[in-house]
């Protein structure tokens, strides 16, 4: 593969990442999160997601109402600002799991090998 | 520990005042977090070396803090840009040839016209120039605030939504409105609008008198006092619908419906006009400025007045004649019926 074709290829594996971030991040916050613990439990489970995208996705999705967050400042502590799934969110990550399952059938079916 | 304020002050910099401190706060803290997490000690004793590998992991200060931005990042974008692009276009052409009309004007009494006309015309490409980047300028200006007013909501309708597959043009039918057309007949309007409204004394016509050029105006005093609000009315809608039709060069359902709109309003105005004429007042103002006879004059005056007896109870039965070939093809177009949809279709 010549480098331009494997920088192409990573470019297609990156959007390819890019388009479930959103259902991973709302997997993991059926329980509370702050940033830094959610990245450890997407990359526990071997989703590893670059911070500088991870952190602000999850600003966007609160003010779109996907999530609720609180700040905790406890004392002497580090104040952290935790995540939590919003109702609108559990509705759309129920959605969001069954077009995966879906798609997951159907992709399968395609990438078969040849016998 | 130096760094990590540094760059939290530096990812502010660039975050939307009301929700700088709040943004800073936490990734000072997610920036703690992952610096601990690496140098398996507290951040303030953390090796140096940790704390910039894990800063260039986050990513450049400005790409982060535009990461946190809600709204996208650009001046103009792209629900904006082929409306900005058509009134771009039009604004430019407009001004070119309204400085050209004005180079020919300013030059109409010289006895060397052609010379002049040249000269002026050199001498005015630094200011055209200029004029065009003004102008583009002033649009941007315009649309960067439409981009920033507008709710996102408003900006994001999406086009596919308002779409409708029967509206497109058949393969070898439907019939496409030349860009050309379109943009002479804005330059026109605009020409026109300028002429009634700021330059009433060339709106006239031009007489040789003492060897003089003139410009006898054609319109009467009625007019501009009773009829001008008419007319700018008629000329405003025609330029929208004009640049309307810009954007989809085909003709369809809208475009239909908008040019027998504006063919029912020219009725309308025209019909206010020979209400309430006269339009057309040349006789005073042509016995003023000419050395014509009381004959001549008279022969003037009964061809302008036989002209605005004539011509606009010939616009008016235009207007219907126009209407009834569009009104034909609005019919001949297939009913917006929704087509069903495609079972299990993706994207």
């Amino acid at each position: 593969m010549t480098k331009a074709n494997q920088q192409y290829a990573e470019n297609l594996q990156l959007e390819l990442r890019r388009g479930v971030i959103v259902l991973a991040v709302l997997s993991q916050l059926r329980q509370t999160h702050y940033g830094y613990s959610l990245r450890q439990a997407l990359v526990d489970k071997g989703f590893d997601v670059n911070e500088g995208t991870l952190y602000p996705l999850l600003r966007r999705l609160e003010s779109q109402g996907l999530l609720n967050s609180e700040w905790d400042l406890e004392e002497g502590g580090r104040p952290r600002r935790y995540y939590t799934l919003s109702e609108a969110g559990q509705a759309i990550l129920t959605d969001l799991k069954a077009e995966w399952k879906y798609l997951g059938v159907v992709m399968d079916g395609l990438l078969v090998d040849d016998k | 520990m130096d760094l990590i304020e540094r760059y939290v002050a530096e990812v502010g910099r660039h975050l939307p005042r009301q929700q700088r401190v709040d943004v800073q706060t936490e990734l000072r803290s997610l920036l703690q977090d992952m610096v601990e997490d690496r140098a398996q000690t507290k951040v303030d004793k953390a090796d140096e070396a940790v704390v910039t590998a894990v800063l260039l992991e986050m990513g450049h200060p400005e790409k982060v803090a535009a990461s946190y931005q809600t709204r996208p990042q650009y001046l103009i974008g792209p629900q904006l840009f082929p409306i900005f692009k058509i009134v771009v276009t039009v604004v430019a052409v407009v001004l070119t040839a309204v400085t050209l009309l004005g180079v020919v004007l300013s030059a109409w009494n010289s006895d060397a016209f052609l010379t002049d006309v040249t000269t002026s015309m050199v001498r005015a490409i630094p200011d055209v120039i200029g004029a065009l980047f003004s102008a583009f300028g002033s649009v941007a200006i315009v649309f960067a605030i439409l981009e920033r007013v507008i709710p996102e909501s408003e900006l994001t309708a999406d086009e596919e939504e308002k779409w409708d597959p029967h509206q497109l043009p058949a393969v070898d039918g439907g019939r496409e409105m030349k860009r050309g057309e379109l943009i002479g007949g804005i330059v026109f309007g605009v020409i026109f609008l300028l002429l009634l409204n700021a330059f009433p004394q060339w709106a006239g016509i031009i007489v040789l008198h003492d060897e003089q050029v003139m410009t006898v105006p054609l319109f009467s005093a009625n007019f501009y006092t009773n009829l001008l609000p008419w007319a700018n009315l008629l000329l405003l809608v025609s330029i929208g619908v004009d640049v309307y039709k810009l954007r989809f060069r085909w003709q369809n359902r809208t475009t239909l419906l908008l040019d027998i709109g504006v063919n029912l309003l020219t009725a309308v105005v025209v019909y206010i006009f020979m209400v309430n004429g006269p339009v057309l007042g040349v006789n005073a103002a042509l016995a003023q400025a000419t050395d014509f006879s009381q004959e001549g004059i008279e022969v003037f005056t009964n061809i302008f007045a036989f002209i605005e007896r004539i011509a606009l109870p010939l616009i008016l039965i235009t207007q219907f004649i126009a209407i009834a070939p569009k009104g034909y093809q609005l019919w001949q177009l297939p009913k917006g019926d929704t087509p069903p949809m495609v079972a299990g279709k993706m994207g």
